[in-house]
């Protein structure tokens, strides 16, 4: 494996080192994770079910509770915070679920807005009375995800590919430095997860911020990402361009080649 | 088109095999009723001169008295109640919101929840009525301790419901905001009131109708409202005033579930989905149309209004408000130390009463509830007469709380267990019925369709058709009704009606507080074992 890069200069750099998470204590699901991530665009995470590429994103956000190691964004250690810095660091966190989590009996632009809740008093949220230039904004999100008819749609009425263009839209909305997305397409056709993906690219790109995608489609991971990521129990056995990713890697990832033919 | 021979030498297979668990079951089962019959000293005679009374009582009854003083008293009576369920809804519904959060293992921390629980728990634990009672001891004859006693009732029933409806729901969209970084209160705006707030709006509106009942119950312990002259009347041997009250509390009940039901409609179905407005600085959201924005707040207008008119009449004196908890606790330090001896007096004997009141009453409750479910199923009685006069029955039998049919049934069977075993079968109609009828409804078209097109007669489209799509909600429902009625049997000596209630009522009496104190116990355990039976029950075999 290459050396890690040097120069982490860039403000929105994700530094990751030596990260371990352990739920059983002594079997460890992350064993030594160390990874920079500073350039925009998607960066593609692959490997096994059950590898930890969930544990890892969640661990970065801190749905999960990293064991040891550090993770530090923008010259914080997310690893560390708690409570309200916690809440705070969150905000610039934005995320994107398999299965979309979005709020069924709210409307798609309240789901939208959710991603101020960090930002705004709670009374706000309580009388839906967001600042005008947050409800401009998620209308003009609406606009650029392709939802802008749909703004007063409940959530539970619209298609999975819908839901997960509001997910992307409620990430966005947060004004994130970086975008996790935790498998974005599996729950969705092939020709929606293009859609998905290519959506998810452009906030990358537009943006200037870092996607970090979990996926198990190695396709549309090398069609998309700039970097690829490959983990194998716990490890990164690959971090690299796609061009780069061979037949040999996706053995050493997933075990046993009969599976590529 | 021939089938082909059965396989020779195997037995041969009947359709319907006999079901030998089912008939030792049934055998048991008809054991049990006449064994308990025997203990509770219900006879054949004693039910026929009854009947022979009770043609005489209702006699007395009619016409119902209309007299322009017996107006007054009632119209007063009604109000006074209407403001005690008005206020103890009011301050039940706000209180149990944090206490039902707070209960829910899902959002809290667990040594929070298991507090919260605990105060669910004591709060759901006793009949409003003993509650009653203890508060008119703490705070004086009136509408206050009423008040309280419903607090209390509906405190505990909606905090529970509450909980489990926040347990219940998806926890994904909570972890979404979470991850946006939203703060507990914007979480729980956002995320947990959206998902839980239709189930929330039926249960409060539910609450109102069910505390307009109760509050007839309170009065008859001294609590005020309806149910004080309720209680004079009958002591007066005023039957025809008491058809009166009987037939406005029906009415009232009525009204207030057409209330409830229209509560519902305007908040419940739809959630609002807003307007988006056009304005200089861009497109702008609102999240009620002006239209929905009118109808809230002339809502919430008659809602402040109808509480500030309750609170106004409704005395409550402050000294005694803030007096209560020393008094009560005074109570509580009376009863200390428990007289444990009178439990093989009395105690020991009441109580099994009170568990045969409650199971013999919810089997005929049973019985007397299921022809009525099918007079109201639509898919079983096409007839709309039919379907009226059955949930007819059904409002008017739950309307009237098992307390005022056991006043009614005492007066005509005399004092003793057979009263309560009415009053409970009569009151648990309604419930179960109700029940009933709805998981008959929501029975499968497809099977009875394919019998009936099969040409099965009636029965059998019942026996084969419905049956076995509704037994577990009959079972269920009826194993829930039994759990209600062993705590409604426990009072229902308070006004004679057999059971712990009258060993209640004469220690009581008598200021025998040491006695009072082990009554109390021994109902807060049988109605806590009364309730882990019935879970377990339903988590193994439902
Ligand atoms: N909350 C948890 N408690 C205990 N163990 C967990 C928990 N979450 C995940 N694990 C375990 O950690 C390991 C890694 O899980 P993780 O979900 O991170 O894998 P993954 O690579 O995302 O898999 P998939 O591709 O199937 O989503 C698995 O063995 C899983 O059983
Ligand atoms: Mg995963």
């Amino acid at each position: 494996m290459s050396a890690l890069p040097v120069a982490s200069g860039h403000s929105r750099a994700l530094v990751i080192r030596n990260l371990v998470k352990e739920y059983r204590p002594g079997q460890p699901v992350l064993r030594d994770i160390s990874l920079t991530v500073s350039e925009p665009g998607i960066v593609a995470i692959i490997g096994p079910s059950g590898t930890g590429k969930s544990t890892l994103i969640r661990c970065i956000n801190r749905l999960v509770d990293p064991t040891s190691g550090s993770i530090v964004l923008g010259g914080t250690d997310l690893a560390k915070l708690q409570g309200e810095a916690l809440r705070q660091a969150r905000r610039r966190l934005g995320m994107v679920f398999q299965e979309y989590n979005l709020v069924e009996r709210l409307t798609v632009i309240e789901n939208v807005l959710c991603g101020r809740l960090g930002y705004v008093p709670v009374w706000r949220a309580w009388t839906r009375r967001f600042p005008e230039a947050d409800i401009a904004r998620a209308f003009s999100l609406l606009d650029s995800v392709g939802l802008t008819e749909f703004a007063t749609r409940r959530a539970d009425q619209l298609s999975g590919g819908q839901r997960q263009r509001v997910g992307i839209a409620r990430a966005v909305m947060q004004d994130p430095d970086l975008v996790l997305a935790d498998e974005p397409t599996s729950s969705l056709d092939p020709k929606t997860s293009v859609e998905i993906m290519e959506l998810l690219a452009k906030v990358g790109r537009e943006r200037d911020i870092p996607v970090l995608v979990n996926i198990h489609n190695v396709a549309l991971a090398k069609r998309y990402a700039l970097r690829i990521i490959g983990m194998s129990k716990g490890l990164v056995v690959y971090d690299g361009p796609p061009g780069g990713l061979q037949d040999t890697h996706l053995a050493e990832i997933y075990g046993g080649e009969g599976w590529m033919e | 088109m021939s089938a082909p021979p059965l396989a020779t030498g195997s037995l041969r297979a009947r359709a319907f095999p006999p079901n030998w668990p089912l008939r030792i079951g049934a055998a048991l089962f008809l054991i049990y009723v006449g064994y308990a019959a025997r203990i509770l000293d219900i006879r054949w005679e004693r039910f026929v001169q009854g009947l022979d009374n009770g043609a005489k009582f209702l006699g007395r009854m009619f016409p119902p008295n209309v007299a322009a003083d017996k107006m007054q008293l009632l119209l007063s009576g009604m109000l006074e109640s209407l403001q005690i369920a008005i206020i103890a809804t009011a301050a039940g519904v706000l209180l149990a919101l944090p206490l039902g959060l707070f209960a829910a293992r899902n959002l809290m921390p667990l040594p929070v929840t298991i507090a919260a629980r605990g105060v669910i728990a004591l709060c759901r634990t006793f009949h409003p009525v003993i509650v009653a009672i203890l508060f008119v001891k703490a705070v004086g004859f009136g509408a206050l301790a009423g008040v309280m006693a419903l607090v209390i009732a509906t405190l505990g029933f909606i905090a529970k419901l509450i909980a489990e409806a926040i347990e219940e729901m998806s926890m994904k969209p909570i972890e979404a905001l979470r991850a946006a970084g939203a703060p507990f209160l914007s979480v729980v705006t956002m995320g947990v009131v959206p998902q839980v707030l239709p189930r929330f709006i039926g249960f409060a509106a539910y609450q109102l109708d069910s505390n307009l009942r109760n509050s007839a119950l309170v009065g008859l312990v001294g609590g005020g409202g309806i149910g004080a002259t309720l209680f004079t009347a009958f002591q007066r041997f005023d039957y025809d005033f008491v058809l009166t009250i009987i037939i406005a509390i029906i009415v009232t009940v009525m009204a207030g579930e057409v209330l409830s039901a229209f509560m519902r409609r305007i908040y419940q179905d739809e959630a609002p989905s807003g307007i988006v407005v056009e304005s200089p600085a861009g497109r702008l959201w609102r999240r009620f149309t002006p239209l929905e924005r009118g109808l809230r707040l002339a809502f919430w207008s008659l809602a402040a209004l109808a509480l500030g008119w309750s609170l106004q009449t409704i005395e409550v004196i402050p000294e005694f408000l803030y007096d209560a908890p020393e008094q009560t606790a005074d109570l509580f330090a009376r009863m200390w130390p428990i007289d444990w001896s009178y439990f093989g007096k009395t105690v020991g004997e009441a109580l099994v009463e009170t568990l045969h009141t409650a199971t013999l009453g919810t089997i005929l409750a049973i019985l007397l509830a299921t022809p009525v479910a099918l007079m109201c199923a639509r898919n079983v009685s096409p007839s709309p007469w039919v379907n009226a006069i059955g949930r007819f029955i059904l409002v008017a039998t739950r309307s009237i709380h098992t307390l005022v049919w056991a006043l009614l049934f005492v007066a005509v069977f005399g004092p003793g267990a057979l009263a309560g075993v009415m009053a409970v079968a009569v009151h648990s109609i309604g419930f179960t019925g109700k029940f009933l009828s709805e998981a008959i409804e929501e029975a499968k078209a497809g099977p009875i369709e394919a019998l009936r097109a099969a040409g099965a007669s009636r029965l059998s489209v019942l026996l084969k058709g419905f049956w076995p799509q509704v037994k577990p909600a009959f079972l269920a429902v009826s194993l829930f009704r039994w759990d209600i009625n062993v705590r409604e049997s426990a009072v229902l000596g308070l006004v004679g009606a057999g059971g712990l209630g009258v060993a209640l009522q004469a220690s009581m009496d008598n200021l025998y507080w040491d006695q009072v104190g082990l009554v109390l116990l021994v109902i807060f355990v049988v109605v806590v074992v009364t309730e882990i039976v019935t879970t377990t029950i339903r988590s193994r075999v439902i």
